[in-house]
């Protein structure tokens, strides 16, 4: 390997940020360090020597990448860097356990009135999808930060988590509906119809809220993926700014 | 007095942008305009420049622009609240310049 490619791998793995940010940095060393070298022919040196001589000048230091890194990482990485603040465990923590406490609290109040026993069933499902809906978003969202903080991504991701939580919450309604329409069946008798058409009919509203919840988290997941696209862009651009630099610095 | 700790940051970004007056220009040429108009009394390592510039282009002080003719090159520029920034420090740094020849050249030789 050439110190030239050595030089800019040095950088890159210096550079503690997301492909996107460490693309942009090297794409204006690359450029510079290929007229640098051009110049240099121009002025008499050999091809090798230029290269020599123009890494020699141009090289950033260890100190430099610190502080290029420091300048460039994102406010959210900073929120949620390598090892996570005390601020965002706690936020973590709150976040997850608060929604299990929901759903499971939810069941227990319904439970007093005479329409709550089928949450008995669509409970549990509400905790574990939630549950696990909650943790696996926030580990993918802090995975997404480190690896490519952009707003419109971070925007999407979460709307993804929106919609995920909406769909465990409409599977919840739907369950509860399902089991009151079955339950109606042998209580047929004494029931007073327009409470219980009421009753479906905020049941059939709240599964339908949760259902558009869950179909904008649809969205949020085709834009997500576009975004996917994008991220193997600058991926490809990152292999090429790592790959041999052309002697001459003439490369078109 | 409190510039001292950042008297060579200061110095660094003052020469950038006064290189930067004269038009724009992309990362080694300023290194190479620093060390031509300087006579070779201040150089950098062209790699301590990007800190430097970016830095700068964060505050405001000089715009960042990629030619799109080409090969992608970034060219920097001086922004209008660079000038101003550039006009200030330049007044600060001469009097601090000054204050620090007196120092150095004792009250005798400000006598004679």
């Amino acid at each position: 390997m050439h110190e030239a490619e050595r030089m800019i791998r040095e950088l890159d793995d210096h550079l503690d940020l997301p492909a996107r940010r460490r693309v942009v940095l090297l794409r204006e060393l690359r450029a510079d360090f290929e007229d640098l070298v051009a110049m240099l022919v121009a002025e008499g040196h050999a091809p090798e020597e230029a290269r020599e001589r123009a890494v020699a000048l141009l090289a950033p230091t260890l100190d430099d990448a610190c502080a290029l890194t420091d300048l460039h990482r994102s406010t959210y990485a900073r929120l949620v860097g390598p090892a996570p603040s005390r601020m965002a465990r706690w936020l973590e923590l709150s976040g997850v356990w608060g929604m299990a406490g929901f759903a499971v609290l939810a069941p227990l109040l319904a439970l007093s009135t005479t329409t709550g026993v089928p949450w008995r069933a669509a409970g549990p499902l509400c905790v574990v999808a939630v549950l696990v809906v909650g943790h696996l978003s926030w580990y993918a969202f802090r995975a997404l930060v480190r690896e490519d903080a952009s707003t419109s991504m971070l925007v999407r991701a979460g709307v993804v988590q929106v919609g995920l939580i909406g769909l465990a919450l409409s599977l919840g309604c739907t369950v509860t509906l399902v089991e009151g329409w079955m339950a109606m069946g042998s209580l047929a008798a004494g029931i007073d119809l327009p409470d219980v058409a009421a009753a479906f009919a905020t049941g059939a509203a709240t599964a339908g809220l949760t259902l558009s919840i869950a179909m904008l988290g649809l969205f949020g997941a085709i834009a997500l993926a576009q975004a996917h696209t994008f991220t193997q862009g600058v991926e490809e651009e990152l292999r090429w700014l790592l790959s041999a630099v052309p002697a001459s610095g003439d490369e078109s | 007095m409190t510039q001292q700790p950042n008297l060579s940051k200061q110095v660094n970004e003052l020469l950038i942008l006064a290189c930067l007056r004269d038009g724009p220009a992309h990362g080694y040429e300023i290194a190479l305009a620093v060390e031509r108009d300087s006579g070779g009394a201040f150089a950098f390592q062209y790699g301590t420049l990007y800190p430097i510039l970016h830095r700068l282009e964060k505050q405001g002080v000089i715009r960042g622009r990629w030619e799109a003719e080409g090969r992608r090159r970034k060219v920097y520029e001086l922004t209008p609240k660079g000038s101003k920034y550039l006009e200030g420090e330049s007044r600060e740094m001469k009097s601090l310049f000054l204050d620090l020849i007196r120092v150095l050249e004792g009250p005798n030789h400000a006598r004679g």
